[in-house]
């Protein structure tokens, strides 16, 4: 029933036999594996000599309180993230140095110092982890913190659901790392071009690596997601109607609703292309009566609203940041509102935009267009709503705003290119250019632009200390200036006819753009060098930049800058009724900021639980085994799984009571820390009155 | 549309945070979000079906075709057990409402003594197209036709180990929060087994061979 | 998380099961699965008709299991499983629907599905 691979194998390990076969000697690799083994000994040994073992499992592992996972999220959303830059810099620099028939060529390759197979795998882990194990976990890990604050709720509506989510992601994303070391990576595109993808022409265990640690991350967004749906829908304080629902939180619900539907169509394709490369179905082979294209079909049915799945929150960003520094409320908030579920919308119909020239005809390719042009509407609505949020307004350029402004401008660039790319005639021929790739990552940078700016924005929340000015703003200027170097050129080239995931360039008079781009990768590494700087410095100084109001930018809006920085566990000490869209901004214009309530009342949490942990192991496993084929250990996986949430099932003690007391003991010596008279300070600062000509944020 | 709608000019009797501690509706809770996984793997079978639309008559080199594998008469013998597994869960819930347990239990029983039927039967009507050579690698459309009755009968397996534990744990402690909680969540899975089976019956089934 | 006052059984989704709604909802769909196989196996209607006919009873056999056995109404206690599902079947019919419409025309244009 099984296919035969090619290649030693046994009934025991699977295909492991085969590492032996593969070559180590790559210096590549080799420096990889000694950063990973270095760093690794070195956090195990420094959680050793601080004794900080408890204290990571007790606070962290076990955790299934909303921020603490939220953070981790990021975390690992931000090591992913980082691992990308370096492929990014990889491609970069091996394509420059790869140019015309008399560029030499190093370790192994013809040209530049990559060869073809190990280019394939690098730009096909960048996008697949860009995507789905960085952006993704970012902005998961964004919903996780700020949403649940946001609406007024103590946690997330299933904490414990909450902590598989993070750590089947967290599997997803190890499974990355050991594909690294251990055998190879998919060498055939992020979006898994079929039918290379099939066994008799990707007989490694690359494919098998990409298609499982993608189905474990799968499954643990649409858990995310149906959590976040539902804490929003059922969590809310009273008061916060849902057209009261700050913009952030709006863009949580339909992105998790892109999500919830959507997530399904991937992990459909990829069980067919499973089942193609396990037990020899015919689903997207040539023969057999099957049909690749139905593969792409699938994958792009997921695809696009997983654009806008990654877009959508970075929208919600923009909408805190803006209007917190431009001292204004949010222009027209209905419509805002209605953009978002706009988009979410549109965003269902139009996939084929990613195979026009498939060939479906006139009929269907017209369709296809117009519907893609359509999410031109409610994303101008959004931007013209930024614009007249602005307008009049104070507008204060901090970095979270720099970020902020940055990205709307990126939103043109790559809204009008988006667009040309949606007219078939054009798409005929500039698809699988580097048109394209300038366009989805002018897309992509938008969403990193937000995010940095929301990291700066909600770091005070967090953690109780801002972020270093004068560094973020240097972070901001490389940041931008690499992006420049690095995508207008890339527009260019494409319009030269470059096509994208070349090992090799044929024509010498490319070489100074691509030159170019390598200057745009010099300074994007030197911004990351800045943001480490940033973070360290703002972490060493984290006295001098401790805010001591709950209110860190003095002008936020939105009911999480009611709760403390950073928050109790608990969130609020008791759970604040809402009057106004903008909640905190309303209580401030009234002169009604006391962070201390009426009464104190016990309040219900849940306990921490090792299971997700447990689960997260689990599921490395089960993606190991699958890949490498060993069947005892991938059913024995499954079993497995099936007994921890049976045992989960039976367990009783899952949750607490903390008594009134207790609470207010608690937050009376948190309240020992905030700055009563800067607290009184905010409150006079009137909406619209003399705004704080006197606060800190304007010298 | 700005907060000025909402100014109010008294402040002295705006309350700022609730005096009660905040009460969920537990069971509520878990129901919506389990729902909301059940709209999640709804799309799973979008995925499919839409996969089977394409590959009704992909039959490539084989000469199998969907009128020698799909017998709609004989099918509705699978059809009746699960409806009836479904129905009798249905008694089970009423039994439920009514605290009486140990009909609750009784229903329960019988309705997953059903659904063991419905896989025991399943697997021999495919075990017997296997050794008719119409196997899952024999074309694209049997490929698609294993898949997608497979796929749902792995939700029927994992629905019973599900009904299994769920029965202990009601026979152990009652009716608790926790377990009819449960019990609403897996009511939710079961009756969708029967929705998709419709779609399937009909889509499958009927449209194979009309 | 837990402690209400209220006993478990007394929630709304408890109380809604009936055995009427149930038995109602057995006979609609084995009804209509019986229908639509006798119109498949002996009806001599077209294609196309007998095409329409099938899916016109399956939605029927579907929407009576929403209302019947799943209880979707817009009651306080099911308004939100209503709104989603509401929200997902056209997703669902947008998925099937569109993919089954574009290879139609690829198949026209390439004689793909010729076999
Ligand atoms: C104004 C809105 C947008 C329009 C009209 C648009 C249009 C398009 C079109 C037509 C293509 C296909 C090009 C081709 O392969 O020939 C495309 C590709 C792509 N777009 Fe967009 N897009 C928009 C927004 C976005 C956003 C927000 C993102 C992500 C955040 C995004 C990400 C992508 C990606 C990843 C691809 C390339 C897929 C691939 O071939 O690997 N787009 N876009
Ligand atoms: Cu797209």
């Amino acid at each position: 029933m099984f296919m035969d691979v090619q290649g030693p194998s046994n009934a025991l390990f699977g295909r492991l036999p085969m590492i032996l076969d593969l070559h180590y000697n790559n210096p590549w690799i080799m420096f990889a594996f000694a950063l990973v083994v270095i760093g690794g000994i070195g956090t195990v040994a420094a959680l050793t000599y601080f004794k900080k073992w408890g204290w990571l499992w007790h606070d962290w592992l076990t955790t299934v309180d909303h921020k603490k996972i939220g953070i981790m999220y990021i975390i690992v959303g931000l090591i992913m993230l980082f691992r990308g830059f370096f492929e990014a810099a990889m491609i970069r620099t091996h394509q420059a140095m790869a140019v015309g028939p008399d560029s030499p060529g190093f370790l192994g390759a013809v040209h530049g110092y990559l060869t073809p197979f190990h280019i394939s795998e690098i730009f096909t882990v960048h996008g697949t982890l860009m995507i789905l194990l960085a952006v993704t976990p970012i902005l998961v890990g964004f919903m996780n913190l700020i949403v649940p604050i946001q609406i007024g709720a103590r946690d997330m509506a299933y904490p414990f659901l909450n902590a598989v989510g993070l750590w089947l992601t967290t599997a997803a994303a190890a499974l990355c790392m050991i594909s690294l070391f251990v055998g190879s990576f998919s060498h055939a595109g992020w979006v898994g071009l079929t039918p290379l993808t099939q066994l008799d022409h990707s007989p490694g265990v690359g494919v098998d690596y990409w298609i499982w640690l993608i189905q474990i991350s799968s499954i643990g967004s649409t858990l995310g997601a149906l959590n976040l749906i539902a804490t929003i829908l059922k969590m809310r304080a009273p008061g916060m109607s849902l057209m009261r629902m700050p913009i952030f939180s709006w863009t949580t619900l339909a992105t998790n609703i892109i999500g919830l539907t959507s997530f399904p169509l991937l992990t459909v394709a990829l069980f067919l292309l499973t089942l193609d490369r396990y037990i020899g179905t015919h689903f997207f082979t040539a023969d057999g009566g099957g049909n690749f294209m139905m593969y792409t079909n699938l994958f792009w049915l997921w695809g696009h609203p997983e654009v806008y799945f990654v877009v959508l929150p970075a929208f919600g960003f923009l909408s805190e940041i803006i209007p917190t520094f431009s001292e204004k409320p949010l222009f027209n908030h209905t419509s805002m509102i209605a953009a978002t579920m706009g988009i979410a919308g549109v965003s269902w119909l139009v996939w084929l935009h990613h195979f026009f020239i498939m060939g479906a005809g006139p009929e269907v390719n017209t369709f296809f267009s117009v519907a893609t042009m359509l999410v031109g509407i409610p994303t101008g609505v959004k931007v013209f709503n930024w614009a007249f949020t602005m307008y009049k307004g104070r507008v204060r350029l901090e970095t979270p705003m720099l970020w902020a402004l940055g990205a709307v401008l990126l939103l043109i660039g790559g809204g009008m290119t988006g667009m040309m790319l949606a007219i078939p005639a054009i798409n005929y021929v500039s698809h699988n250019s580097v048109f394209v790739v300038a366009h989805f990552h002018n897309m992509f940078l938008i969403i990193a632009f937000a995010i940095f700016g929301a990291v700066t924005y909600w770091w005070p929340k967090a953690f109780g200390f801002r972020l270093d000015e004068r560094l973020g703003h240097i972070f901001f200027w490389l940041f931008w200036a690499g992006s420049v170097f690095v995508f207008v050129p890339m527009y260019a080239l494409g319009f030269l006819g470059m096509t994208r995931r070349l090992d090799y360039i044929a024509h010498p008079s490319w070489w100074p753009l691509l030159a170019l781009e390598v200057v745009g990768i010099a300074l994007y590494i030197a911004s990351v060098a800045a943001f480490v700087l940033q973070i360290y410095v703002s972490f060493r100084d984290r006295e001098r930049n401790k805010v001591t109001t709950s209110d860190a930018w003095e002008t936020s809006r939105s009911l999480e800058w009611a709760a403390h920085c950073p928050p109790s566990f608990y969130n609020f000490a008791a759970t604040p009724i809402v009057h106004s869209n903008d909640e905190w901004a309303w209580r401030r214009e009234h002169g009604v900021t006391s962070v201390v309530p009426e009464k104190y009342t016990s309040i219900h949490m849940p306990k921490n639980s090792m299971v997700p942990v447990v689960l997260g192991v689990l599921f490395i496993i089960f993606g190991f085994a699958g890949t490498w084929r060993i069947g005892w250990m991938f059913f024995g996986s499954i079993i497995a799984i099936t007994a921890v949430l049976i045992f989960r099932m039976f367990q009783k003690d899952i949750d607490y009571n903390i008594p009134a007391e207790d609470v207010e003991a608690y937050e009376r010596e948190k309240l020992k820390s905030v700055d009563r008279a800067a607290q009184d300070n905010v409150h006079q600062t009137g909406e619209m009155g003399d705004a704080g000509t006197d606060s800190p944020a304007h010298g | 549309m700005s907060i000025d709608q909402n100014k109010v000019s008294d402040t002295s009797d705006i309350q700022l945070y609730a005096t009660e501690p905040d009460h969920h509706d537990s069971i509520s809770l878990r129901s919506i979000g389990f729902w909301l996984y059940m709209m999640s793997d709804a799309m799973i079978f979008a995925g499919l079906f839409a996969a089977h639309g394409v590959y009704l008559n992909a039959y490539g080199t084989s000469d199998i075709t969907a009128g020698d594998v799909i017998e709609p008469v004989t099918a509705l013998l699978p059809t009746l057990i699960l409806m009836l597994s479904v129905l009798l869960f249905g008694f089970a819930s009423v039994a439920l409402s009514r605290e009486d347990k140990a009909g609750t239990l009784r229903w329960m029983g019988a309705s997953l003594a059903l659904g063991v039927f419905f896989l025991l039967d399943e697997a021999a009507e495919f075990a017997r197209l296997a050794l008719d050579g119409a196997t899952p690698q024999a074309s694209a459309f049997l490929s698609d036709f294993w898949t997608l009755i497979w796929v749902h009968g792995a939700h029927v397996f994992f629905g019973l180990i599900w009904m299994a534990a769920l029965m202990i744990q009601i026979a152990r402690d009652g009716f608790t929060e926790g377990s009819v909680g449960r019990f609403i969540n897996l009511r939710i899975f079961w009756f969708f087994q029967a929705l998709i089976w419709v779609c399937v019956y009909t889509f499958v089934y009927l449209m194979g061979v009309s | 998380m837990a402690h209400h006052d209220q006993h478990p059984l007394d929630h709304p989704e408890v109380q809604a099961s009936s055995t009427p709604k149930y038995v109602f909802a057995f006979i609609l769909a084995m009804g209509v699965m019986i229908a639509s196989c006798l119109i498949t196996v002996v009806g001599d209607m077209s294609q196309l008709a007998t095409l329409t006919w099938i899916g016109v009873l399956a939605l029927i056999a579907v929407i009576g299991q929403l209302y019947f056995l799943f209880k979707l109404d817009t009651s306080k206690a099911m308004i939100w499983h209503t709104v989603s599902a509401a929200a997902t079947i056209p997703l669902f019919f947008i998925a099937i629907v569109l993919t089954i419409w574009m290879f139609h025309h690829l198949e026209m244009r390439v004689m793909l599905g010729a076999g």
